[in-house]
């Protein structure tokens, strides 16, 4: 498992896995999916908050995958193998950051954060303007020296929410692929 | 119990009870009770032996603590075994487990309840 990039996939709900082809799946580093995420048997980690989801994850997932819980739904699982309980994310602190009350995608997103990547991959990434961005935006200033790639469907547009934000790029997923394939040659 | 183990792996940590007479006793007191240390050490062969029963790595800690036998616990679901059968094996553990986060690496703490149905974490 490498931390050279780390994906993750948000609760959109469009990103299927028939999307994930080959080339993609050898070219997307640790994969962090957001609750019961159609893509949960492919991942590295799963992050929820959802008491439902989590009865159902721990059944379900993969052998490889860990599921990552806040501690007061981890405790009922505390016995079980490769689940574990999400850390402590001391930069979000300023935030009254709640695993157990935010969304999955943003808990997934801080995970990716607090495990530390130069670049971090967003898939399949639910932009609301109510919560949703204001949180994803404030995790972004947190860590200007993180690159954000938010990737586009194919047949969506770039939005102009993170314009003012250096540390954000907008691509599709044949643009990550290339970017990817650069990137790891680099380092 | 498997003499070979990387203590990294050891996940699980709780500590259990010394025989009621032998609670909270000062090394100076246990130097003076011969009778204590010897219930101490009975007891101390009798949870080892407990402990090779099960297949994976149980650490038991050599160190001296006046509340009980600190061990440490690679596997949960034996852990989970050994809790339940406090009651027919005769033992006390004290109601407290600390488990070794593995993403983290720190330790993180909780509560137990243990009943014939089950144990309840918190």
């Amino acid at each position: 498992m490498t931390n050279q990039i780390i994906s993750v996939m948000g609760e959109l709900g469009e990103f299927k896995p028939e999307k994930l082809d080959t080339e993609l799946s050898q070219n997307i580093g640790t994969m962090i999916v957001a609750g019961q995420h159609a893509l949960y048997q492919h991942a590295d980690y799963i992050c929820t908050n959802n008491a439902e989801q989590l009865d159902f994850l721990v059944k379900n997932k993969a052998e490889k995958t860990v599921v990552l819980a806040p501690r007061d739904q981890y405790a009922k699982y505390v016995f079980y193998n490769k689940i574990e309980c999400v850390p402590v994310f001391e930069d979000l602190k300023t935030y009254d950051f709640d695993p157990l009350n935010c969304s999955q995608q943003t808990l997934a997103l801080a995970t990716a954060c607090w495990i530390g990547s130069p670049v971090i991959a967003l898939f399949d990434y639910l932009l609301e303007s109510k919560k949703e961005n204001p949180a994803l935006k404030a995790i972004m200033k947190i860590y200007p020296m993180t690159q954000f790639l938010l990737i586009r469907g194919k047949k969506s547009n770039k939005v102009g929410i993170f314009d003012d934000m250096s540390n954000v790029k907008q691509i599709d997923q044949t643009e990550f692929v290339d970017f990817y394939k650069k990137y790891v040659r680099k380092i | 119990m498997s003499e070979k183990f990387k203590i990294d792996s050891l996940k699980y940590h709780i500590m259990i009870a010394w025989p009621p007479m032998c609670r909270s006793r000062s090394t100076q007191t246990l130097k003076d009770r011969p009778d204590l240390v010897y219930k101490i050490n009975e007891h101390t062969t009798r949870i080892i032996d407990i402990c090779k029963t099960y297949k994976n790595p149980i650490k038991i800690d050599q160190t001296y603590h006046m509340l009980g036998l600190k061990t440490w616990w690679q596997d949960g679901p034996d852990l989970y075994h050994f809790l339940m059968m406090q009651e027919q094996n005769k033992l006390k553990v004290v109601p407290e487990l600390a488990v070794v986060n593995q993403l983290t690496n720190r330790l993180i703490m909780f509560r137990f309840q243990s009943n014939k149905d089950g144990i309840f974490v918190y």
